[in-house]
């Protein structure tokens, strides 16, 4: 199924450029005389069930030599090598970041874990693969657990987009219409001039209501025939839009992907032809 | 599936009853979300600023989110970092400030000491008066407590 395929290069991708480039901060972001001290995160969250092996691999070369087998998995995901033992091995590597040092964890990551561990599950690899190519054969057609891993994506997506959604109606500023100014005068996340959508706050009032639209519509609407390309339209445009205005381009792109998992065959075979 | 929609699902009795079970699990794969993307309400701006006290009293300041550029690698993991140094997780803030110490051994440092800038909204029309989110008259300053640093830091 070429959609779970989409997703396992997207995921690859999205986990090389994410680590790749904190190569030279690793002693700092994940060492143990780094920022964040494994007891100090023991103290805070709990060390019970989140025990992650660079709790122990601290010094900087051993840092080091973990993230060069943790990037080279990564690629070998996205390249579809040795797919199936593979993405155990991203998988494993991602969450003993995450357990190491969760303060730095955010959004990005926590839908990275739940995308790779569905495609743990899923029988991937079979198409657009260097392993499609040793092979040699014919794909095969899509069978029952491919079906069953796709439609755990979708879902997973669906849920994701749901619960953005309902948690946004729990504050003023998105009932208010004014919650995208919020975050776009963050300076965290400034990645445009504000002047324009100060002089035009009706603009920002209508991002802040369609992005509660399209997040609370989308996990209804996604899945009907007719209604598909039409939320998965404004869904695409709204992850992209968000990208762009916050400077969130990994997120998005991992999002970006996670929708096309709802993109039909016929669409994708149509764009590659 | 169970993880899938068990984790980010709202506290209720059924939940109550049902998570207990589930959270073990939920915790060890990092599902354990609510992907409360700019929720309830987006972040506003906050700032984190340190104030390292040499061997001889003197006090140098540093603004590690100030000086962070856009471009730099891991921006968002350490944005995150910065505004997860709060009151209520003193081992964090104690670990940072022992890092400081260890990063900054050239200073001969006594002791590190955070402040906390927590911005509020600018509106829009005090933004196009000139105003913006983290000028001094539009932040909350706090202090966290000191953090020591210990001999190994001071002898450098």
């Amino acid at each position: 199924m070429i959609q779970l395929e989409i997703v396992r290069i997207g995921v690859g991708l999205a986990l090389l450029a994410a680590y790749a480039p904190v190569t030279g901060r690793l002693p700092e972001l994940y060492g143990s005389a780094g920022w964040i001290s494994p007891e100090a995160v023991a103290a805070t969250y709990g060390g019970a069930w989140t025990w992650s092996p660079l709790d122990v691999l601290g010094a900087p070369r051993q840092l080091l030599a973990w993230h060069a087998l943790f990037l080279l998995a990564c690629g070998a995901l996205a390249a579809g090598w040795r797919t199936s033992w593979v993405k155990w091995l991203a998988w494993a590597g991602h969450l003993s970041y995450m357990h190491r040092n969760p303060v730095i964890t955010y959004g990005l990551d926590h839908v990275l874990a739940a995308l790779l561990l569905l495609l743990c599950a899923a029988p991937v690899g079979r198409a657009w693969s260097l392993d499609r190519r040793r092979r040699g054969a014919a794909p095969a057609g899509a069978s029952l657990g491919q079906a069953a891993c796709l439609t755990l994506v979708r879902l997973q997506v669906a849920v994701i987009f749901f619960f953005a959604g309902v948690e946004k109606l729990r504050g003023d500023s998105w009932w208010g219409g004014w919650a995208v100014w919020v975050a776009l005068a963050n300076p965290e996340f400034a990645n445009v001039p504000l002047a324009w959508f100060a002089q035009h706050l009706w603009v920002v009032n209508l991002m802040t209501y369609a992005t509660l639209l399209v997040e609370l519509a989308y996990p209804f609407l996604v899945w009907g025939r007719d209604t598909r390309p039409w939320v998965l339209g404004a869904a695409l445009a709204l992850t992209a839009g968000m990208g762009a205005l916050l400077g969130l381009y990994l997120f998005s792109f991992v999002m970006i992907v996670g929708h096309l998992a709802f993109a039909r065959g016929a669409w994708l075979d149509r764009a590659a032809t | 599936m169970a993880a899938i929609l068990i984790g980010p699902a709202p506290g209720s009795e059924l939940m109550g009853t049902v998570y207990p079970y589930f959270r073990p699990y939920l915790r060890a794969l990092a599902l354990d979300t609510r992907w409360a993307f700019f929720a309830p309400n987006p972040t506003r701006g906050r700032t984190l600023r340190y104030t390292v006290e040499d061997a001889q009293g003197a006090r140098h300041e540093f603004r590690p989110t100030e000086s962070l550029a856009r471009w730099e690698p891991g921006y968002f993991r350490l944005t995150t970092l910065y505004a997860a140094l709060r009151p209520d997780a003193p081992a964090l803030v104690a670990s940072a400030g022992r890092y400081l110490c260890r990063r900054h051994a050239a200073l001969a440092p006594r002791s590190v000491t955070f402040v906390l800038r927590d911005g509020r909204v600018v509106t829009p029309e005090e933004y196009l008066a000139g105003a913006r989110p983290l000028d001094d008259g539009h932040v909350e300053e706090r202090l966290l407590p000191e953090v020591a640093c210990g001999p190994a830091a001071s002898a450098g």
